[in-house]
């Protein structure tokens, strides 16, 4: 093996290129893992533990950060200290034909640094969806085929909730979950029963360690920095610099490149296997070569499917792997923000101490089965929110408005938020421009892309809704939003190479395999089918990346990649 | 509360001129506070004066002590809109407008019953204090005397209680 020849190569380092490194290097194979932006090295490189009143803005978003970069400014958890985890708009343009918020973060661990963490299994009902309904194409696995890697993957990652026992959203290997708060509970136990649908409230899901295990991970402190984008030093929180990039360095197996963009994949017409990549170092501007028998490409949904549309060759004039000319369609995220509050009564000498991660969840009610059909959409929502306590306001100014800064609010308040999903449609796409490039030389990626009738059809449910279930637990002066976001922001794009049981009709086969070139691997966000209903879809790309390598690994051993 | 609908929005009208030109070219002319282009250090004397008014010491330290001015001008400088920056300055100018035209004096110039009564005069009448006030209050409860003096600080809390008597701030 010379210097830049390797068993495997992996393209990025976010979570699913994580699991990818992980599993690859732990079966022994010589692993090249490429990641386009800095080193982040867990702990020594975080700054969680550091007060606030120690950066200049205290946590606020300058003007120039605005004008640097207009999309990730205004991304949820973008602030002064998570910054850095996210890229800058001006170095690494993008085209909204639709206006389309694209969050991205270049470094190693990528955006498991800065994601939202919440975990939920599909179920049944997500993966025999579009077979059902026929919006997109059938999924050519179901719930069983990737059971036995959730299962797998789960305790390694680190998942607390409760066991429910609810068919349409298994459950997980839970370590114990977040307690609820006094509010949540009552109001949980209020809504049960009065819901001919069965409406009810359960603890959230989060890759966040409630329990310690092993040297790397501890448990939560819930000090609620992981909310603000910040990563944890005591490693409790999941991602791919606390678990899975370490797993992969522990067996020597693994080489980490960063400052290697990955800008194109070699196809090799008499093999008729790809043979390795082309790297552009974002330091220098040179170029390298690598190669490889087996290539996993985990760049995220948009870039991923980038490289494949930037890797063209006779063979594939449109794209590695793009002879169904599927590539870079069926585009999706999650509309969400729709949603209700109020606020409640009682429990007015009591607080929650300690800042927890996650909140309550509501699991999908509506078409579960025939008795919760709508005749207006198809799929549904579910939603997260909580309860919580404040600080009044204080009038005046002085002595007695110090005091008066203190005072905690008359009242809890709660909150519910829908997210829904969204369906595959073919012109939902995005595509290389013609022209344009972006610093490093790769051409720049177009995005057109919109929620349509059916995510329409549920705005107005998913509002209401809210509304009846928390006033069905008591609370009072309920009041409903809709917080209009638009396509991306929910960051779960997925869906642009997307897997299929018809190579004529989709990019990747059963296994995330590519249909047209057997020796590379995509199990990203960009292998979905359907969005799903339930979000948290980053769990089912870890499942998927387990199982993609076990099936490579296997094959390579058999001779037939 | 109610507020009197008394509320002026463009200004004192005495010496409201003259007050622009203190604190534009005031700020080239004079020393500036070498922490931005916006502000003196005389600025930033004011608005901790002005903060010291509204969030006095007490069994713990005030505005002051906690350096909002300080914090304000980076503020105001790096993440307001123009808008918001001149609606900033305007509300300083009417301060010290005020003070001169109430006591002959600038407001740092001016005794505590006299800053009282100023404050509680622009906070009757003039709308845009709401917002100055606001910032105040920010800079002081994110400063560390905000933050370990004034309120109980749990930076790594290592528990969640969800039902607990204690206050937890």
């Amino acid at each position: 093996m010379n210097g830049n020849t390797y068993d495997a190569i992996v393209v990025g380092t976010g979570i699913s290129g994580g699991w990818a490194a992980k599993e690859l290097c732990e079966k022994g194979l010589k692993t090249l893992v490429l990641e386009r932006g800095r080193d982040v090295e867990h702990i020594k490189d975080y700054d969680d533990m550091v007060p606030n009143w120690e950066f200049p803005h205290r946590g606020r978003i300058t003007n120039e950060d605005r004008k640097i970069s207009p999309v990730q400014s205004g991304v949820y958890n973008y602030n002064e200290r998570s910054k850095k985890y996210f890229v800058n708009d001006t170095d690494n343009p993008y085209i909204q034909i639709k206006p389309f918020e694209w969050a991205r973060g270049y470094q190693v661990g990528g955006r498991s640094l800065i994601w939202g963490r919440q975990c939920y299994r599909r179920s049944y009902l997500d993966f025999e969806a579009n077979a059902k309904d026929g919006f997109g194409i059938d999924w050519p696995i179901r719930y069983k085929d990737i059971e036995p890697w959730y299962d797998y993957i789960e305790p390694f990652v680190g998942i607390s909730g409760s066991a429910e026992g609810l068919p349409h959203l298994p459950d997980s290997k839970f370590q114990p979950p977040m307690p609820m708060n006094c509010v949540e509970e009552e109001v949980a136990k209020r809504i049960k029963g009065k819901f001919a649908d069965r409406r009810l409230i359960i603890h959230g899901r989060t890759a966040n360690y409630t329990e310690k295990k092993g040297p790397q991970r501890g448990k939560c402190q819930y000090k609620g920095s992981c909310g603000a984008g910040h990563a944890c030093s005591f490693g409790a929180y999941f991602s791919s610099n606390s678990a899975t990039l370490p797993a992969a360095a522990q067996t020597g197996n693994m080489t980490l490149r960063p400052y290697s963009m990955v800008q194109e994949v070699y196809y090799d017409k008499e093999k008729k296997r790809a043979t390795g990549v082309r790297v552009v170092d974002t330091e220098t501007m040179k170029q390298y070569d690598f190669f490889a028998k087996v290539i996993f490409v985990n760049a995220s949904t948009l870039n991923t499917t980038a490289i494949l549309l930037n890797s063209k060759s006779d063979v594939f004039p449109y794209g590695l792997g793009n002879s169904s000319g599927q590539l870079g369609h069926n585009l999706m995220d999650m509309p969400y923000g729709m949603g209700a509050q109020g606020i409640f009564e009682g429990f007015e000498d009591k607080f929650a101490f300690g800042n927890r991660p996650t909140g309550i969840f509501v699991p999908r009610f509506r078409n579960i089965n025939k008795d919760t059909e709508r005749k207006d959409y198809v799929r549904g929502f579910t939603y997260q929110g909580g309860a919580g306590r404040g600080r009044s306001g204080s009038f005046g100014f002085g002595r007695e408005f110090k005091e008066g800064l203190k005072k905690p609010a008359d009242h809890w308040s709660m909150a519910i938020t829908a997210w829904a999903e969204h369906l595959p449609y073919y012109e939902n796409r995005m595509f290389l421009h013609n022209e344009k490039k972006d610093k490093y030389g790769m051409p720049v990626i177009c995005v057109d892309c919109e929620f349509k009738e059916n995510e329409a059809a549920m705005v107005n449910d998913m509002m209401n809704s809210a509304a009846e279930i928390l006033e069905a637990g008591g609370l009072k002066q309920v009041q409903t939003y809709n917080r209009n976001k638009i396509p991306g922001s929910c960051i779960h794009e997925t869906g642009t190479a997307r897997m299929g049981k018809d190579p004529k009709t989709s990019v990747l086969n059963r296994w995330n395999q590519m249909h047209d070139v057997p020796n590379v691997f995509i199990t990203d966000g960009s292998a979905m089918c359907s969005s799903g209903t339930t979000p948290g879809p980053s769990i089912t790309y870890m499942a998927l990346t387990a199982r993609a390598v076990d099936y490579a690994v296997k094959e390579l051993n058999r001779r037939n990649i | 509360m109610e507020r009197r609908a008394f509320i002026i929005k463009g200004g004192l009208g005495l010496g409201a001129i003259g007050f622009s030109i203190w604190i534009t070219n005031g700020c080239k002319s004079r020393e500036t506070s070498g922490l931005n282009e916006m502000f003196s250090a005389e600025n930033i004397s004011l608005i901790n004066e002005i903060g010291e008014t509204v969030i006095p010491t007490t069994n713990t330290p005030g505005a002051k002590s906690a350096k909002v001015g300080e914090y304000i001008a980076i503020i105001v400088q790096d993440c307001f809109s123009e808008n918001e920056k001149k609606e900033f300055k305007d509300t300083l100018e009417h301060i010290n407008e005020l003070s001169n035209a109430s006591y002959g004096n600038s407001f740092m110039k001016c005794i505590e019953k006299e800053r009282v009564h100023i404050i509680s005069k622009i906070e009757e009448e003039y709308e845009d204090f709401k917002s100055f006030k606001d910032l105040i209050v920010s800079a002081y409860l994110s400063s560390k005397v905000g933050m370990t003096q004034f309120f109980n600080y749990s930076p790594v809390p290592g528990r969640f209680n969800g039902c607990t008597s204690i206050r937890p701030w």
